[in-house]
């Protein structure tokens, strides 16, 4: 394998999935529980490896062959990531990630405005005002929409919740 | 029966039902809106207050949060490419493409306009036809449910124009992740790790927004281009002209979606899935399916609102619902004292054929509705840039918690938009593994059922009872493998 | 830079924040309830679980004072919903709607992340609904003994659709089987309606059903009843399963609120009071029956009893089936 071939994002997709399907069918016992029993009998008709083995292994199959196939010709140039947007897509979902780690710990008004001030400034917005405004209001909007308006439930502190019930009445 | 007809007509026409109705349209639309805040729940919710009120009142309140919240899940479908259920993924595809064209707000018209038509179609055509279709309903099981899911995988396969491959790949990627979890059948761990958050298997919505809305963000920020709008025009409203040149999708959608209906089980997903490949392969130019096609969407929407008259009919014709929506309705009808079932029509048809009649009603006031809802929604798309990214993160994060309060689905959301991302890049369409990933469960459910009940006598069974879901598993390769060739572009 | 502010600013924040919660948390907590109570349902929307709770959740903040809201925590066969409720705080603001097979019974065909009998109270049973066994009109089976009979002269050629594995209209089934040795062959659907449907079309030569969803069915002549669960006849001439062979508490499916273990007992004797007190409104046993239920209640201790005798009945009854 040359470098040339690692550098396509396809091959590298391919080639994980490839792996992983592999893997899974070689390994599915292991990885799916054993039937149920009833009366001596399987209780369903057909195993719950079944449907899995199939897949796997037609996976497993057709990503040889899109290896194969794909690579005949030489990669062009919208086929290779760029370095730049690798950076700015690390931090974005580093971003989105912690956003989605913190929002049941401090509750969800405070992790969104954390989130929506941080990646207001990093996709370009550099208006103080605006970062303010609708990192500040958004949530709580949100907040109070979703769980008076729409009777669902989203993580909140206890402390907010219960400021929020005083200042609205309940 | 035809008095009846009348009589429940004339009961319809109340300004308070209309009222009732013209609200529960425009809350369901704002509901609907909202990926992750289910139209589902909001009915659940207002459920109780329709117990209070009267049936001709109450009900079609319930059935215009539903007809709402349909159009609803289109609308950040086509302006932010998120779709919050799968049905509106289909419309997703050519929307999205409009609105970066500019031309979301054409849009956002056709798919009104083709949900419209669709929905009124099929529920006039169930009220004239509801007791043959009861009938034809009870004529569906579990081989032909299977026959025609594995038939609509192969045509979607078929019909995504793009490296056969690839497509199969991803389809296959989806039929595996949707078997992570517990087994449908037996309720056996599959794949979990031991986890226990697994065992219950992958959402849905995650995965939807995860894959479809925010690559589309990630490609903006990773390109890094400041202060831009989304699309540069409001765009103008659908012309009649354009309309028309999408009559025929919308008919042939329309017929489609009210079949799909008649089979119990398989919903909305799968008509406009079915709808969509139709009208591309009937279209002169299917390449342009996908990069921003009118037809598309109008083909999508027709589609998948036209299955929502047929789904009625099992509820109301033997009281038993066909899925969650009905379900709900049942329990309305219920604490009205209406007992859905065989001697519904005999005891209170007047009051059950207003109630149809009503719904007929909703889609027209929604037409208003939605047309003048529109210009507002589609100002989004002339937000900054800069302020609507972040704003579409929080709803995307709110709404995928909302929707399970599990918190390992946010996390799951953000590995699915890596994987987006990753896929986009690899030239890797995504459709048809979220497909395979909701078509997968019913298909395996399906086929363990109909082995049941083949009762190791596989010839007999399929030859004798179930020929026409052996003649539907026969044909499909083989129509697969024609449309394959008719629209494949040159790789 | 700007980064260093706003992490600053967000450590800021989280410090304060659990600063007010905490003197705030630590302020004498009031009289129960003073906030809206979470009624968790482990199964999905539209269920009769999910219409039972609607019905009971619009009446009962009248004589609670409070809102009662109902969470849909599907998933895991109820197994998501009902441990969350399990590992909530045991103060009676998060309890746990569920049936009794699921309660008692699904713990001996799975490996639970929580102990039934452990981790839960109960507070109220609200109803009980009985199984009974139907075939379509045009079936050839007049009695169970008919149906038997046939299942006897060829195993497993009689199809029976259920509603799922070690549901509601399995278990019975299977102790049907059990009981009179027979070999039925068990086709699943999802759900009773399902179940029913397929019944209707033909597909299955017998199912199961309770009276809500069959009322209507046997009165316009689709179906027949072969036999009831109970010790009582609930239908002129249609046996009990005890009479027909079948021993042991079968086929009632009972609906129950569970609290987590540890809740306060003065809590619990205010939730059994509203509950009481919601037997004798008018409007809730109107919506109940108009659901097909009945409304039969019984208060934390007793339904404990009843709780225990199921768990030994269904660990027999799993050992003897699962072999």
């Amino acid at each position: 394998m040359t470098r040339e071939f690692w550098k396509k994002t396809e091959n590298i997709f391919v080639s994980t999935c490839l792996v992983f399907s592999a893997l899974g069918f070689v390994f599915i016992n292991m990885l799916v529980g054993p039937p149920k029993m009833l009366f001596g009998k399987p209780l369903t008709t057909i195993t719950p490896t079944s449907f899995p083995s199939i897949i796997l292994g037609a996976l497993t199959i057709l990503c040889i062959a899109d290896l194969y196939f794909s690579n005949r010709h030489k990669p062009d140039e919208n086929e290779v990531i760029g370095l730049v947007g690798l950076q700015r897509g690390g931090v974005f979902f580093g971003i989105m990630a912690a956003y989605g780690l913190l929002m049941v710990p401090i509750g969800f008004t405070v992790s969104s405005t954390i989130a929506l001030a941080v990646l207001s400034w990093f996709v370009g917005n550099r208006s103080f005002v605006q970062i303010v405004l609708v990192s500040a209001l958004a949530p709580v909007l949100l907040y109070l929409a979703a769980t008076r308006l729409l009777a669902v439930s989203l993580p909140e502190l206890n402390a907010i919740e219960l400021a929020l019930s005083k200042l609205l009445g309940g | 029966m035809f008095e009846m007809f009348l009589d429940g007509f004339a009961m319809a026409l109340r300004i308070d039902t209309f009222l009732v109705m013209i609200a529960g349209l425009f809350f369901g639309m704002l509901v609907g809106a909202l990926p992750g805040f289910t139209t589902l729940m909001a009915m659940a919710i207002l459920l109780p207050i329709s117990f209070f009120l009267e049936p001709i009142v109450g009900i079609p309140f319930l059935l215009g949060i539903y007809k709402g919240g349909i159009f609803g899940g289109s609308i950040p479908a086509i302006l932010v490419s998120m779709p919050g259920t799968g049905a509106a993924v289909a419309t997703s595809r050519d929307g999205y493409a409009l609105t970066k064209k500019g031309k979301s707000r054409k849009a956002l018209d056709i798919a009104l306009f083709s949900s419209v038509f669709g929905d009124t179609a099929s529920d006039i055509f169930t009220i004239l036809m509801i007791f043959p279709i009861a009938l034809l309903v009870m004529q569906f099981g579990p081989p032909e449910i299977f026959a025609v899911l594995l038939m609509s995988l192969i045509i979607i396969a078929a019909t995504s124009g793009s490296n056969l491959i690839k497509t199969v790949i991803m389809m296959l990627l989806g039929l595996w992740l949707a078997t992570v979890g517990t087994d449908p059948v037996g309720g056996v761990e599959r794949f979990t790790f031991g986890l226990f958050d697994l065992r219950s298997g992958i959402p849905l919505l995650p995965m939807l927004i995860g894959v479809f809305a925010i690559p589309e963000v990630a490609k903006v920020v990773m390109e890094n281009n400041m202060a831009r709008k989304l699309a540069n025009v409001l765009g103008e409203r659908l012309t009649f002209a354009e309309f028309r040149r999408c009559f025929k999708t919308i008919c042939r959608s329309t017929a489609i979606g009210t079949g799909i209906g008649t089979i119990p089980g398989l919903g909305q997903v799968v008509a406009a899935m079915m709808g969509y490949s139709a009208a591309k392969n009937a279209s002169p130019t299917p390449e342009k399916f996908g990069t921003g096609e009118l037809e598309g969407v109008a083909a999508a929407e027709a589609a998948n609102n036209a299955v929502n008259g047929p789904t009625m009919v099992p509820l109301l014709t033997l009281g038993i619902p066909g899925d969650n929506v009905t379900a709900i309705l049942l329990g309305a009808f219920v604490a009205q004292g209406l007992r859905p079932g065989p001697q519904l029509f005999e005891e209170q048809g007047t009051v059950v054929f207003a109630i149809l009649v009503a719904m007929v009603f909703a889609n027209l006031l929604f037409l208003v509705i939605g047309y003048l809802s529109i210009p507002i929604f589609s100002r989004i798309v002339s937000i900054k840039v800069s302020i609507l990214i972040p704003l579409v993160i929080m709803f995307a994060f709110a709404g995928t918690y909302v929707f399970r309060s599990d918190s390992i689905d946010l996390l799951m959301l953000v590995a699915f938009g890596i994987f987006g991302i990753i896929a986009k890049s690899a030239r890797f369409d995504v459709m048809p593994m979220v497909m395979g990933f909701i078509l997968g469960p019913p298909m395996e459910y399906a086929f363990a059922q109909t082995v049941a009940m083949a009762n190791n006598d596989y010839i007999g069974f399929f030859m004798g009872e179930r020929w026409g879901a052996m003649l539907v598993l026969i044909l499909s390769p083989l129509v697969g493998f024609y449309l394959w060739r008719r629209l494949r572009q040159p790789v | 830079m700007f980064i260093n502010t706003i992490q600053k600013t967000a450590k800021m924040l989280a410090v304060a924040g659990v600063a007010i919660s905490a003197t705030l948390g630590a302020a004498v907590a009031e009289e129960y309830p003073d906030k809206p109570i979470t009624l968790v349902i482990p199964f999905g929307a539209g269920g009769s679980h999910d219409l039972n709770a609607r019905v009971i959740t619009s009446i009962i903040p009248t004589y609670l004072n409070q809102a009662m809201i109902v969470r849909l925590t599907p998933g895991a066969g109820g197994q998501k919903g009902t441990s969350e409720v399990a590992n909530a705080e045991a103060d009676g603001y998060t309890l746990l709607f569920s049936h009794n097979y699921l309660d008692m019974l699904k713990q001996y065909t799975d490996d639970l992340p929580y102990d039934p009998m452990n981790d839960f109270i109960p507070v109220a049973r609200v109803n009980y609904a009985p199984i009974a066994v139907i075939v379509p009109a045009s079936s050839p089976f007049q009695t169970f003994e008919d149906m038997v009979a046939a299942a006897k002269a060829a195993p497993g050629s009689i199809s029976m659709a259920h509603s799922g594995n070690w549901g509601a209209l399995f278990v019975p089934a299977a102790q049907m089987m059990k009981s009179r040795d027979i070999d039925l062959n068990l086709v699943p659907y999802q759900g009773g309606g399902p179940a029913m449907q397929a019944l209707l079309a033909g597909d299955a030569d017998v199912s199961m059903g309770f009276p809500s969803v069959i009322g209507p069915l046997l009165d316009s002549g689709k179906i027949r009843v072969l036999a009831t669960s109970g010790p009582e006849r609930i239908y002129d001439g249609i046996p009990t399963f005890t009479e027909a062979g079948i021993e042991g508490d079968v086929g009632f499916m009972h609906r129950v609120v569970l609290a987590p273990a540890g809740t306060p007992d003065d809590v619990v004797k205010k939730l059994e009071a509203a509950f009481t007190a919601l037997q004798d409104d008018k409007t809730y046993t109107r919506l109940m029956g108009r659901l097909g239920e009945n409304t039969d209640l019984l208060l934390g201790e007793d339904y404990q009893a009843m709780r225990v005798q199921q768990s030994e009945n269904y660990k027999t009854l799993v050992d003897a089936i699962t072999k």
